[in-house]
């Protein structure tokens, strides 16, 4: 086989009957005809190999395993053919039980939407009130919230 | 295919039927025709005496419950051993995961009984041990890793071409002969002393 590696398939096909052309080669390589003695004589004690008897219990074993095996809820038995169905109502379900809640998140969002837009505007008033000159009409000071005085402190800016 | 092969695989086909349409008497006649084969396969392939026989009844099992859905692209023995290898690979690699510990039964971890009890049925089994080419043989098949030993003795042993056995193991063409080469190197090189002293007797 030195040298001869690269045909290992041709040399397997030609041990087994399948490829009579790699005998041009064999007849004239003596470390393949070698070779293919050998690979021959193993193939004739592995096919000699006794065939194992199975225990008379095998085929009653089967029978009481495929019996018990029936009396799974058909659901169990049906579940290969039912993954296609099952995801698609899976999906069917999440649909219904999420479209509300993205209703209700839509008005949330919007009312967040609102209240950033006022807190932009109360923002660009302190800015102007401080921007412009005391007595123009622009910079009139914002209000705070009616009857919240925590914000008091925070418009109350002339003691800083 | 031969006159009789071809006639064996009519016979698969027709028992195949049968099964698709719920009918168990033939799938027991399936099970009387294979358990033979894919116990031996199996007990080389999962040497342990008790487990081999489990998993070729689960070989059975599976074989009914997946036979609505085989459609004949594959032949029916390629199918049977398909499944039987893979749940021996299973088999295979959850044992090689599983801590392991030693059989007062089969201390040997290879199937071989440490002592071995009178009897005086008819077993083949012991005759065959009373070969010693055939016990070496055996145990030299047994030290070869899965891959190796799956297509050795589904080509050697059952006779599967190996167009078969590539699709019964999902491995190209190519690969099915590269491993069969290899296995049979490993083995000319673990049986070479023993060839020369047969072939001299």
């Amino acid at each position: 086989m030195n040298g001869c590696e690269k045909y290992r398939e041709r040399l397997m096909e030609y041990v087994d009957g399948r490829c009579d052309s790699f005998g041009d080669h064999v007849a004239v390589c003596e470390s393949c005809r070698q070779a293919v003695q050998e690979l021959r004589r193993v193939r004739e004690l592995v096919a000699a190999l006794p065939m194992h008897r199975a225990p008379d219990s095998l085929a009653e074993g089967v029978r009481v395993r495929l019996a018990s095996r029936k009396k799974l809820p058909w659901v169990l038995a049906a579940w290969p053919r039912l993954v296609p169905a099952a995801a698609v109502a899976a999906a069917a379900i999440a649909a219904l039980v999420a479209l509300p809640r993205i209703g209700a998140h839509q008005r949330e969002l919007a009312q967040a939407q609102d209240a950033l837009h006022t807190m932009k505007d109360l923002h660009a008033q302190v800015q102007l009130a401080y921007i412009l000159p005391a007595d123009s009409p622009v910079a009139a000071r914002p209000k705070p919230p009616s009857g919240g005085t925590e914000y008091d402190d925070l418009y109350d800016l002339d003691g800083m | 295919m031969t006159e009789a092969g071809r006639d064996e695989s009519a016979l698969d086909a027709d028992l195949v039927r049968r099964c698709q349409a719920n009918d168990l008497a033939a799938f027991d006649i399936i099970v009387s025709r294979y358990k033979d084969r894919i116990y031996s396969y199996v007990r080389r392939m999962v040497p342990e005496d008790g487990e081999a026989e489990d998993v070729a009844q689960e070989v059975f099992v599976r074989a009914f419950q997946g036979i609505q859905r085989y459609d004949g692209r594959a032949g029916f023995t390629t199918w049977l051993f398909r499944i039987a290898t893979n749940l021996c690979v299973d088999r295979s690699r959850y044992r090689s995961r599983r801590p392991q510990s030693v059989s007062l039964s089969h201390p040997h971890g290879d199937g071989r009984p440490a002592v071995d009890p009178p009897d005086h049925r008819y077993d083949p089994e012991r005759i065959v041990l009373q070969n010693e080419m055939s016990a070496v043989v055996e145990r030299a098949v047994g030290r070869l890793s899965d891959k190796l030993k799956t297509v050795l003795l589904l080509h050697d042993t059952q006779n599967l071409s190996y167009e078969e056995i590539a699709q019964a193991v999902s491995v190209p063409l190519g690969t099915v002969k590269s491993r069969l080469f290899l296995a049979r190197e490993q083995l000319r090189e673990a049986l070479r002393e023993y060839m020369r002293g047969s072939d001299a007797k």
